[in-house]
């Protein structure tokens, strides 16, 4: 059963990711998150190619081809981390540099302290080189995770306001990094043994979070009726005479 | 050690997801109505504000009261500036709602404008958000010097804020 439910999980995903590259390419959203499409399109790739390993049974090549794709997908997913800063605070021009600023103090903050969780982690695997990549692994969750959490808190105390699509990719990226970090973190420390439930609700936290994404990409945008400004209403003229009163008494 | 990993693990994660839930369903700063301005936009006696943190009348207080009234005194002061301030900051943030509402507008003057108003707004916010930090350090320590000139000078800059933001004017 929980085979079954494993290829489901894992089959699911090309066809899936397939439509999200195909809409980015046809509506050439490739320009506004060009690393959220290469990301996409390596995601296509890593599963043509460790699916093809994970058949043959070859069990060393799968590791180690798992590993070199693990590489290559955590610089994507910092990059689509950067491009989500990058998409909220564009718009609002005063305040841009801080983004930058707070992106970067973050990550410098979150990789301190992920080189520190790997440093003091004790695993449970016997086998040297997959208790490594489950260190590193959690590592770089915790830096995911606290650069998002980051973004979310920046951006409910400056009050800014989301695009439908740049808030799709991050609820989809935040889920499957939440729970990431947790099963990581709950395999790193008990072993072998939890493996296979693990793996599974990772799976399925992924295949969520890919299907937010097409969400994203194929929901029909709100046509938001333009706001009639009232000044009569909210006057901010008052605000103005009264301030201008103040400063000139 | 690896019980303080799993906690701290387990911690960013809860607050990552309940963070994306917040701002998924809108729960940061959600308005009701915008175009029921009335009861968003807040009224906001400024010379009343500037009086509560002015140096001069703290440094007033200090000299005429005896100390543990002073703290107490200073404590309630601070306490009613930062409602000044919250309100800023929420008024701050229907401002950036309407803005960016006006900013998808056809007229482009109207549209400038209204960036104006939300990047005006959005500097606003962060001052607000500083300017309270400081506002509660004050609370913990109500015999402090040193944060005086700090909270009067982002305090200087925030009503500046809120001068542009108000002049400001929507067509």
């Amino acid at each position: 059963m929980s085979t079954f439910a494993m290829y489901a999980l894992w089959l699911v995903l090309p066809p899936l990711q397939g439509a999200i590259a195909y809409r980015m390419w046809r509506r050439k959203n490739y320009r506004d998150c060009p690393i959220f499409f290469a990301y996409t399109i390596e995601q296509l790739a890593r599963f043509a190619i460790l699916f093809y390993w994970y058949q043959i049974h070859d069990r060393t090549t799968y590791l180690h081809a798992y590993a070199a794709f693990q590489a290559i997908e955590a610089i994507l997913q910092i990059g689509i981390v950067c491009e989500l800063y990058s998409d909220v605070f564009r718009p609002y021009e005063g305040i841009r540099h801080f983004g930058r600023s707070f992106l970067r103090w973050a990550s410098v903050f979150f990789l301190f302290l992920a080189i520190v969780v790997a440093a003091y982690s004790t695993g449970a695997d016997s086998y040297k080189f997959l208790g490594n990549l489950l260190a590193l692994e959690r590592s770089l969750e915790i830096v995911q995770a606290g650069l998002l959490l980051v973004l979310v808190v920046a951006s409910s105390i400056l009050a800014l306001q989301w695009k439908p699509r740049t808030l799709g990719i991050a609820l989809g990226f935040g889920l499957f990094t939440a729970v990431n970090l947790i099963a990581y973190t709950v395999r790193f420390e008990l072993g072998m043994s939890t493996q296979q439930p693990l793996s599974l609700v990772c799976n399925a936290a992924y295949d969520c979070a890919v299907l937010i994404w097409v969400r994203a990409f194929y929901a029909v945008p709100k046509v938001v009726p333009e706001l009639e400004p009232r000044p009569a209403d909210w006057d901010p003229h008052s605000w103005n005479e009264a301030l201008s009163e103040y400063l000139h008494r | 050690m690896n019980i303080v990993i799993i906690v701290v693990a387990i911690t960013l994660a809860g607050m990552l997801g309940a963070g994306l839930y917040l701002v998924g369903v809108g729960g940061f700063g959600r308005l009701q109505n915008l175009n029921d301005g009335k009861s968003l936009i807040e009224f906001l006696d400024v010379p009343a504000f500037n009086n509560l943190i002015d140096p001069r009348e703290e440094e007033f207080l200090r000299e005429n009261l005896p100390p543990p009234a002073f703290r107490t005194i200073q404590r309630l002061r601070l306490r009613a500036a930062i409602e000044y301030v919250m309100c800023a900051n929420r008024n701050a943030a229907v401002l950036i709602r309407i803005g960016r509402s006006v900013s998808s507008a056809k007229n482009p003057q109207r549209s400038s404008q209204a960036q104006d108003m939300v990047n005006a707004s959005v500097q606003l916010r962060l001052l607000s958000f500083f300017v309270l930090c400081l506002l509660w350090v004050k609370i913990a320590f109500p015999g402090l010097h040193l944060a005086l000139t700090g909270v009067s000078n982002l305090h200087e800059r925030l009503v500046r804020q809120l001068g542009t933001v108000t002049r400001v004017t929507v067509p």
